[in-house]
């Protein structure tokens, strides 16, 4: 590699020249649209938001609302986050539904009936997740039959097996510890607080974190000569998200304390969000969405990328379906009923393009939340699950339909 | 890098082709010369490879850049850069891969920014940046498949010098191209391939060190070499012995097209033909000559209900009426019929559950009640609605796809179609199947209709049409009767593209 590494040169990189523009006023706000543009998404999660505490007279903002809404949808949550990278890979997983009631049967087996303890019982629980995994992969990646079929036989197989593993009957009344991956919460640490000073902290934690990120990030864009958005417009998006993670905050601390489930999240969301951005694997699972023959052609092991994308999957799968099992405190045969729908809806209202290539975990977490938001609300204002679907049909529809539209008119094909 | 490796690569036929390192060497030959082969073999050694192969490169005509990514990620896609070293590596630099880019990118001449997205790149600098990402991969051989094809003047000139920066770097590089006028320019060494056989090669030497004499000299005999394969000897010959039939003579033209262009429809400032006219008269078999990028196909799919790029302007008359023939629907009703031996990717059709490369003309007759009887044990007729139901069952049924062209050419002289279009009937056939289609050819012309006939193989032409029409980069170059046909190496210039 010696050859290429030539030395930095001090003429700063050229990057994108800009066009001198004679008004900064009008760039400013074009900027403002363009951004506005970009992050339709969260700007939709706003709307959705506000939208729905007047319909609902501010009962969807309540604390113990906002609480309910996280641990409501960890799961859904949770396969987004691996669906968007199946999607980006050009891949689909129809199986996640069944993987997860799957692994549910499973969990109940090793915990209630063989009574091992919760700790090796979500071990090995998530460990059948990954061998799932490992037989989809297997059929996806060596021998080369598309992921739509290979994930439909799996929808059946696995919803089967886990008939099987249940023998018509619920597995329930798991150990409490294994309960709290659903519904537990870090409550009074610290001893006992009007607000439990543990979430406070951690919010505090996290907005220095972030802003320190940003900062990061636009020095060294700007470093690089590249365009940034204005410093205003950038120091008002960023006390938008401040105060939206202190009011969240806020209300989970006045409520019962962080989610355990919150916490499973979080973590998933730093680690994948590294792994997609910062790791190889992460880059040329973009790189094999983007162009398959380029990808190969450049050496990278196409067939293994996609192998462990899938055995990646059916792992989340399995953290999905314990998380589930555990809210419910119940292994049943219905469980997952419709989990890959919701899963592949955040994917794509979060932005992740049909044919590949394109996605990001933040925004399928963005679109899992509007998805919750949706349920949580109308479930609030009472409206029937017919109707509920067909909303959330509409609001897929209309969100894909938005990002096509915009991107045809930013001059893309 | 150690100057000097050379690398080979085996053909079908007699020889094989060489790249040495430090040295531009070119690859000229037609469409069926066995190029494609070449091609094919390098993907295949670089997707199958082993870690011990040494490393090559391909810069292939699709585009291979993920437009999502950025241009410095497409650079080093496959061979992050990574903070940290050996062991312990931490993510991707992204600092270092945008720095690295973008020194790569000036070097080899593009203007590329590193950040921006790959979406929006030119031609150029899509080669540019395909090329640094070998050079990133340490290729010790770069391979390209006729990487000036869609390059103006100015941005051939650059990529010539980006290709000389890798060579610099003691790189192999081999380019395969039908533009012979071009290769004399740049390369160092240039082979003919023909038939699956290397059939000469030359040093820079050879042309270079004298004046133009030389180097004219040099080209005419490569042109000549490229096209003179033993059959199209033998078919001039046999057709300069028969009659000089003059068929046109004053008659109203079956099929009058003319300033016909179209553009691509994904990049609407590439021209796949320009101003392309051609008339076919009743009993009249007019060839389409032209090497892989000329147009040809594009020029016959585009009449034929605008099936390929974007209609940018042109006329087609039959009988001296002007019809609209923009879908193929219309094209069927103005008369037309179109029969493809190959069928390519995009232009596969599905009619009611039937795999046919022919296009929906049959349709019409196999229609009953709106609905498609595709497996009716019943006797069809023996009408032509029929006879053709029986072929395009069979097209449906048996894998051979092109070996039942034959018996659709074969009922045509029966449909109400006045002319038949043919884009490489024969591909793909053995050779006894072949004399049957031309057979067939000859029967549809004999009956008074008019037949157009696209084929990259000469020797067909030679002796299948009455005059053939010679296409280079889309557009008309000349025209030429096999009865009295011009020197090869005349023939020869007219299908070599710029």
């Amino acid at each position: 590699m010696s050859d290429l590494e030539t030395k930095p040169s001090d003429t700063t990189a050229a990057g994108a020249q800009v066009n001198p523009v004679d008004n900064k006023f009008t760039e400013r706000i074009s900027h403002i649209l363009g951004d506005l543009g970009k992050n339709g998404i969260f700007i939709a999660l706003i709307l959705v938001v506000v939208l729905f505490s007047i319909l609902t007279n501010g009962i969807l903002l309540r604390p113990q609302n906002i609480s309910n809404l996280i641990v409501q949808n960890g799961y859904i949550l949770v396969l987004a986050i691996g669906m968007v990278m199946v999607i980006i890979a050009g891949h689909i997983d129809l199986s996640v539904g069944s993987v997860a009631a799957f692994v549910g049967a499973v969990s109940g087996v090793f915990a209630v009936q063989w009574g091992l303890p919760w700790w090796l019982s979500i071990i090995l629980s998530l460990l059948v997740g990954a061998l799932v995994g490992v037989w989809q992969g297997f059929w996806i990646a060596f021998v080369g039959i598309p992921a739509f079929i290979v994930t439909l036989a799996g929808m059946l197989i696995f919803r089967g097996l886990a008939l099987v593993v249940l023998g018509n009957a619920n597995i329930g009344s798991f150990p409490a510890e294994y309960r709290a991956l659903g519904n537990g919460f870090l409550t009074d640490v610290f001893g006992e607080f009007e607000l439990d000073p543990l979430t406070l902290g951690i919010a505090a934690l996290a907005i220095v974190a972030l802003v320190v990120q940003q900062f990061r990030t636009r020095r060294g864009r700007q470093s690089y000569g590249q365009e940034v958005e204005p410093f205003a417009w950038f120091i008002a998006k960023l006390v938008l998200v401040a105060v939206a993670i202190g009011l969240f905050a806020f209300a989970l601390a006045s409520y019962k304390g962080i989610p355990v489930t919150l916490i499973v999240l979080a973590v998933l969301v730093l680690i994948y969000g590294v792994v997609m951005n910062r790791s190889t694997f992460g880059r040329h699972v973009y790189a094999i969405g983007g162009n398959l023959h380029a990808a190969e052609l450049s050496g990278i092991k196409t067939r293994n990328v996609t192998f462990w994308l899938f055995v990646n999957m059916g792992f989340l799968a399995a953290l999905a379906g314990l998380i589930f099992t555990a809210r419910l405190n119940l292994a049943g045969p219905k469980a997952g009923d419709g989990f890959e729908l919701e899963a592949i809806s955040a994917a794509f209202i979060g932005g992740a393009a049909v044919q590949g290539g394109v996605g990001t975990i933040g925004g399928a977490i963005i679109g899992g939340l509007i998805i919750g938001v949706l349920n949580n609300g109308m479930s609030i204002m009472g409206i029937g699950i017919e109707w509920q679907q067909a909303v959330k049909g509409l609001v897929l529809l209309l969100a894909v339909a938005f990002d096509v539209y915009n991107k045809r008119r930013s001059g893309g094909r | 890098m150690a100057e000097g490796d050379v690398f080979r690569f085996g053909l079908a036929g007699r020889g094989e082709l060489l790249a040495r390192g430090g040295e531009i060497a070119v690859a000229l030959g037609g469409p069926s010369s066995g190029l494609g082969g070449v091609a094919a073999e390098v993907v295949r050694r670089i997707a199958r490879g082993s870690r011990r192969q040494p490393v090559y490169g391909f810069v292939g005509r699709r585009r291979g850049l993920a437009p999502a990514l950025g241009v410095a990620e497409n650079v080093f896609m496959g061979n992050e850069r990574m903070r940290g070293s050996g062991l312990l590596q931490w993510g991707v630099d992204w600092e270092a891969t945008r720095r690295e880019a973008g020194e790569l990118l000036r070097e080899l001449g593009s203007s590329a920014a590193p950040t921006s997205p790959a979406a929006g790149l030119g031609e150029f600098d899509r080669l540019i940046v395909e090329i640094a990402r070998a050079l990133v991969r340490e290729a010790v051989l770069l391979v390209l498949d006729e990487p000036f094809a869609e390059l103006d003047q100015g941005e051939a000139a650059r990529l010539v010098a980006a290709l000389r920066v890798v060579v610099e770097r003691g790189v192999a590089v081999l380019v395969l191209s039908e533009r012979p006028h071009a290769a004399l320019g740049y390369a160092d060494a240039v082979s003919v391939v023909r038939d699956g056989e290397v059939v000469s090669m030359r040093v820079r030497g050879e042309w270079a060190a004298d004046a133009r004499g030389a180097a004219d000299a040099v080209l005419r005999d490569v042109l000549t070499e490229m096209v003179a394969g033993r059959a199209l000897v033998s078919a001039l010959e046999g057709r300069a012995s028969g009659a000089v039939g003059d068929a046109e003579a004053a008659e109203l033209p079956l099929l009058e097209v003319s300033h016909w262009t179209v553009r691509d429809t994904v990049q609407p400032e590439r021209v796949l033909v320009e101003d392309v006219g051609f008339a076919v008269a009743p009993g009249e078999i007019v060839g389409l000559a032209g090497f892989s990028g000329s147009g040809a196909d594009a020029l016959l799919l585009s009449v034929y209900g605008q099936s390929e790029g974007t209609k940018a302007g042109g006329v087609v008359a039959v009988l001296g009426a002007e019809v609209d023939t923009a879908t193929v629907e219309k094209a069927i009703a103005a008369g037309l019929y179109l029969v493809a031996g190959d069928p390519p990717r995009y232009r596969l059709r599905f009619i009611g559950g039937l795999a046919v490369p022919v296009s929906a003309s049959s349709v019409p007759r196999l229609a009953a009640l709106g609905l498609i009887d595709r497996d009716s044990d019943t006797d069809p007729g023996d009408g032509v609605g029929g006879r053709l139901l029986g072929a395009v069952r069979s097209f449906g049924r048996s894998g051979s796809g092109p070996d039942q062209v034959a018996g659709l050419i074969r009922e045509f002289p029966a449909s109400e179609r006045a002319v038949l279009l043919l884009s490489d009937p024969t591909k793909g056939l053995p050779e006894a199947r072949r004399h049957e289609v031309r057979a067939g050819i000859r029967a549809v012309a004999a009956a008074g209709k008019g037949v157009v006939l696209a084929s990259p193989d000469l020797a067909e032409l030679a002796q299948l049409c009455d005059r053939v029409v010679v296409l280079a980069d889309g557009r008309v170059t000349g025209e030429w009767r096999p009865a009295s046909p011009p020197p090869l190496p005349g023939l020869a210039a007219l299908l070599a593209p710029r």
